[in-house]
């Protein structure tokens, strides 16, 4: 190439630099439309997806999760996305119909329900599966119908997650290997949980056996226990002047 | 630990210990009286078990499980009782309180059922004995077939209130009219 010199030089560049900025344009461009078309595709797809499937997503639990989970792992949440259906026809909304969000929206509900029915016993802290127990078992008695719904723990702790944005205290809590859903806005701390996580494992818990298993002293394992009894998670059993302490929440 | 071979009436408190201590925490003790309340009422009607003699019952099934040989102890069992003659599900015998009727339904309920059955059957108007309401032929598959007959005494002055009935004495016997 004949190298230019003098003014030229300094024209030749600005020409370069326009062909460059117009080639990564349409690069771009093209990359746009690319992406454009493939998410439209993969929307086509997903739709025809979810229609095909609606009525096993509603009726089968473990296809429900894998559906679920496969949304989430390409950063899609049909949960998230019905919120603001009504302002201007949520993409996911339409594609889903209501049927997967209403899904969990009931479901949410009827735990609130079952979470509000139990609080007496178990002082609002109950396991997910307990949870799942009683709404399956009201679906039952409420006459078989219900579309035969079977649900699952997962969706439980889906539609206690949707919760979330209400702020209504409910709260997914791990007590040891179990999920729980804590009803009442009370934070358990580490002694506590410990203490509940040890009746998990062991069905029930005693003084002596706090002390000698957590090296904690007496008056520690009592203080604990008295503030899990006086929030009601705790339940006492007086046998032949032992005194052991209970969970409802882990009762099976 | 739930037992699946327990009717169904059975609360699922049953397997658990600490039902049969009395709870301190007063949340808690409320939970625990509503079932013991509803347990005694349906233990009672699958038993067609009109009157609770409270020490016999102590160590029924009732009030002893034997799998987790746990006993609710015989306070405990007089506060619940107490508890339901307030609503008119049982009613004390003895002053000493040692036995009481157990009403499954309440007097009102059993006299509604009661005028039902007379009037379904085309007996008003006819002077039945109370014999014949609790254990006739015809009556084997009511409810209150069976019912001591203070009890029945007790549900059809709910009706004699209502204006609806009469009670008198036949012979031995007593007997009732409805209309």
């Amino acid at each position: 190439m004949r190298r230019r010199v003098g003014l030229a030089a300094l024209d030749r560049r600005v020409q370069d630099a326009n062909h460059w900025s117009t080639h990564g344009a349409a690069l771009r461009r093209a990359h746009t439309e690319h992406l454009t078309t493939q998410l439209s595709v993969f929307q086509a797809a997903l739709s025809s997806f979810a229609k095909q499937y609606a009525p096993d997503i509603r009726s089968n639990p473990r296809f429900r999760s894998e559906f679920a989970r496969m949304c989430t792992t390409i950063g899609v949440d049909p949960l998230a996305a019905s919120a603001n259906r009504r302002d201007g026809g949520n993409m996911w909304a339409a594609l889903l119909g209501s049927s997967v969000n209403d899904f969990y929206f009931e479901l949410a509900v009827k735990c609130v329900e079952v979470c509000r029915d139990t609080r007496a016993q178990n002082g609002g802290l109950i396991s997910v599966r307990d949870v799942r127990d009683v709404i399956l078992r009201r679906d039952k008695a409420a006459g078989g119908g219900g579309g035969g719904l079977d649900i699952s723990e997962d969706d439980v702790v889906r539609a206690v997650e949707c919760l979330k944005p209400l702020g209504s205290g409910f709260e997914l809590v791990a007590i040891g290997k179990t999920q729980m859903i804590r009803s009442v806005p009370k934070e358990l701390n580490k002694d506590q949980s410990k203490v509940l996580e040890v009746i998990q494992v062991l069905g029930f818990v005693t003084i002596p056996v706090l002390v000698d298993n957590l090296g904690w002293i007496a008056p520690r394992a009592q203080a604990v226990v008295d503030d899990l009894l006086a929030e009601a998670f705790l339940w006492v059993d007086e046998h032949e002047g032992e005194t052991s302490f209970w969970a409802p929440c882990s009762m099976r | 630990m739930a037992d699946s071979a327990l009717p169904g009436y059975y609360p699922e408190f049953y397997s658990f210990p600490p039902f049969f201590t009395r709870q301190p925490n007063a949340a808690s003790w409320s939970s625990q009286l509503v079932q013991w309340r509803a347990f005694i009422l349906a233990y009672c009607r699958a038993h067609k078990l009109w009157r609770l003699n409270l020490l016999d019952a102590l160590d029924s099934p009732l009030f002893h499980n034997k799998a987790i040989n746990r006993k609710l102890p015989l306070p405990v069992v007089r506060e619940i009782i107490t508890d339901l003659t307030a609503t008119s599900n049982a009613e004390w015998t003895s002053p000493d309180k040692s036995a009481a009727y157990i009403f499954w339904r309440t007097p009102d309920d059993f006299a509604t059922l009661l005028y039902t059955y007379i009037d379904d059957t085309g007996q008003k108007g006819t002077v039945l004995t109370l014999h014949e309401l609790t254990d006739g032929d015809n009556t084997t598959d009511q409810e209150w077939y069976g019912m001591e007959q203070a009890m029945l005494v007790r549900c059809l002055n709910v009706l004699v209130k209502r204006g609806v009935a009469q009670v008198f004495s036949v012979g031995d016997d007593k007997g009732v009219k409805v209309w």
